[in-house]
């Protein structure tokens, strides 16, 4: 074999010349863009499932969300759902067509923003017409089964992950490139805040409340999911409002996480990625994959992904400048 | 005609274009003298053909054991071009193929998996038959296939691989537009930083000039055989045996 290297490029004033032919490695805002950019992509790929080209989705699944929510909400979601219903195969179609192009969208730089834009308006319209806000206004919301919608945190991340550039770009943390570290943790902290208050809210305080949720999530679930399901449900049993207590103050402490000192900040960070997993295997069951009813992937991954956008690399030197790439990411 | 079974033979007809396209390249490599994986490129026929047969049972012309073999027999010759790549190039290194590395191989060892995963659970007594094709409610579901993590694992894999393979649309272009240079191993680390001073974490993509890869195809200075077609293929794939898996969670 011969050994000989070549490389496929020009001369090196030729590189610099014209940098914007040298593909350049994904930052760690690309890096979070392309995992919603996958989990856009699956969401399409889910929505292909057989159950979403029948009537039953839009007569049965999307009606569900409507009960307790004021009347020109609940109106809006019953007529998409008669819609929907009429036209289940054009309907399905356009869903899935409008979820793959978003995912293909954000992965193919020329359409990044596009695509984002695009996200962020198919999402207010999935939260109004598919989730009913969420439960919001019904006071049915619960952080442990994913409200108030994952769409919304679809939304957000966005927002959060769009590619502003110039030079006075906001570098402590990814999340803050497009909107500054301030409107950043500002959001951050409205959503973990609203999560904290919801956990508390309504039914939610109930003794029974998260063993209800909890034995109600098991239909079409595999046996390990059932089992996992029945146990939880077990444990929570008459203890729903000390856990739900409990819940409200980690997620109350995880919403003044951005406002922490980079090192604290970066360690209770790792508390809103493991609420996150647990709200996706406990109250989530994975999002509901396995049910072949599933249209997302719930909101756990997408609290991760959100708290890996907070995520503050400690501070490094840049060669070529004398002052600091990423700063100290303190308050 | 249901919704779900003309996806599954717009999906089967996708599969049997990227098949004869993936043919076609093997083809036209030969002919022109451009560059290519042939062993990939196989593959992409193979998976192609079967996929097809399983999407709509009429177009599967072989049994599904052979296809068992076929697939174990792909899975074994991507696990060895692994071990092969990492013990010339290391973990980190690009493939002949300027735009490629170990990812690229360990996704085709994933897919091969992913197909033999396919077969047998859908040949698995407690699953549905596979007779009437996938979108018509073959193979194993819901709550009746307990072993969902690797499918589940093979999915998330492919996502990501179409995901990136995408992302790095523009590496295709830098190699069609690029002059071919040889320079020496201190010139690239120069021009690497260069360019990372002119807009951040460049990679500047190398190839092997002049060697023979693996699988038998001259890598000479002419560009690779369409590239950003054999992307898109790729992507495809990716896409339509995502959702096959998700048929079968």
């Amino acid at each position: 074999m011969n050994q000989a290297m070549g490389v496929y490029v020009p001369s090196v004033a030729r590189t610099v010349a014209e940098p914007a032919r040298v593909w350049v490695r994904p930052d760690a805002r690309r890096a979070l863009q392309l995992v919603l950019a996958a989990i856009w992509l699956l969401d399409g790929v889910l929505q292909l499932q057989a159950f979403f080209f029948t009537k039953a989705f839009g007569s049965q699944m999307i009606p569900m969300t409507a009960p307790g929510n004021p009347a020109i909400i609940a109106r809006a979601i019953n007529w998409s759902g008669s819609m929907i219903s009429h036209h289940a195969v054009l309907a399905d179609s356009v869903f899935a067509l409008v979820q793959v192009a978003i995912g293909l969208g954000i992965a193919w730089r020329p359409t990044l923003r596009i695509a984002l834009a695009g996200s962020i308006a198919w999402s207010f319209g999935v939260w109004w017409m598919g989730e009913g806000f969420g439960g919001v206004f019904s006071g049915a919301a619960n952080p442990v089964n994913g409200a108030p919608g994952a769409v919304m945190i679809y939304a957000l991340l966005a927002v959060l992950l769009w590619p502003r550039e110039h030079a006075e770009v906001d570098r402590s943390f990814p999340a803050a490139m497009a909107v500054g570290a301030r409107a950043a943790k500002a959001l951050w902290f409205v959503l973990w805040g609203s999560l904290s208050y919801f956990a508390v809210a309504g039914p939610n305080s109930s003794a029974q409340g998260l063993h209800g949720l909890i034995s109600s999530m098991a239909t079409g679930e595999p046996r390990w999911v059932l089992w996992l399901d029945r146990n939880t449900a077990s444990l929570l049993a008459h203890h729903g409002l000390a856990v739900s207590v409990v819940l409200a103050v980690l997620l109350g402490i995880v919403a003044v996480v951005a406002y922490l000192p980079r090192r604290l900040a970066n360690a209770t960070l790792g508390l809103g990625i493991v609420l996150g997993l647990a709200f996706w295997i406990v109250g989530e069951n994975f999002g509901a994959l396995f049910t072949n009813s599933a249209t997302d992937v719930n909101s756990g991954p997408l609290l991760i992904l959100l708290s890996a956008a907070f995520w503050r690399p400690a501070p490094r030197i840049d060669p070529l400048r004398t002052d600091v790439a990423f700063s100290s990411g303190g308050t | 005609m249901t919704g779900a079974s003309s996806l599954g033979d717009i999906f089967a007809a996708v599969m049997i274009i990227v098949a004869t396209y993936s043919a076609g390249r093997l083809v036209a490599s030969r002919l022109w003298l451009r560059p290519t994986h042939v062993d990939i490129d196989v593959m992409h026929v193979l998976m192609g053909v079967a996929m097809a047969g399983m999407l709509v049972a009429a177009l599967n012309p072989i049994p599904s054991r052979v296809w068992e073999v076929v697939f174990s027999g792909l899975a074994a010759w991507f696990l060895w071009r692994c071990y092969a790549f990492v013990a010339e190039h290391g973990v980190a290194g690009r493939d002949e193929d300027p735009v490629h590395n170990l990812s690229h191989y360990v996704t085709h060892v994933v897919m091969a998996f992913a197909m033999l995963y396919m077969y047998l659970a859908a040949t698995a007594p407690s699953a549905g038959s596979m007779s009437g094709g996938m979108a018509r409610g073959g193979g194993a579901t819901g709550a009746t296939a307990d072993f969902v993590g690797l499918p589940l694992l093979f999915l998330m894999v492919l996502l990501a691989s179409g995901i990136w393979e995408l992302d790095g649309a523009e590496r295709f272009a830098l190699s069609r537009s690029l002059p071919t240079e040889r320079v020496p191993s201190v010139a690239l680390a120069r021009a690497n930083r260069s360019a990372m001073a002119s807009g951040g974490d460049a990679t500047i993509v190398a190839f092997r000039d002049g060697a023979d890869d693996a699988s038998g195809s001259r890598t000479e200075s002419a560009p690779w055989l369409a590239p950003g077609l054999k992307a898109a293929s790729h992507i495809a794939m990716c896409i339509i045996m995502g959702y096959m898996l998700i048929v079968m969670l």
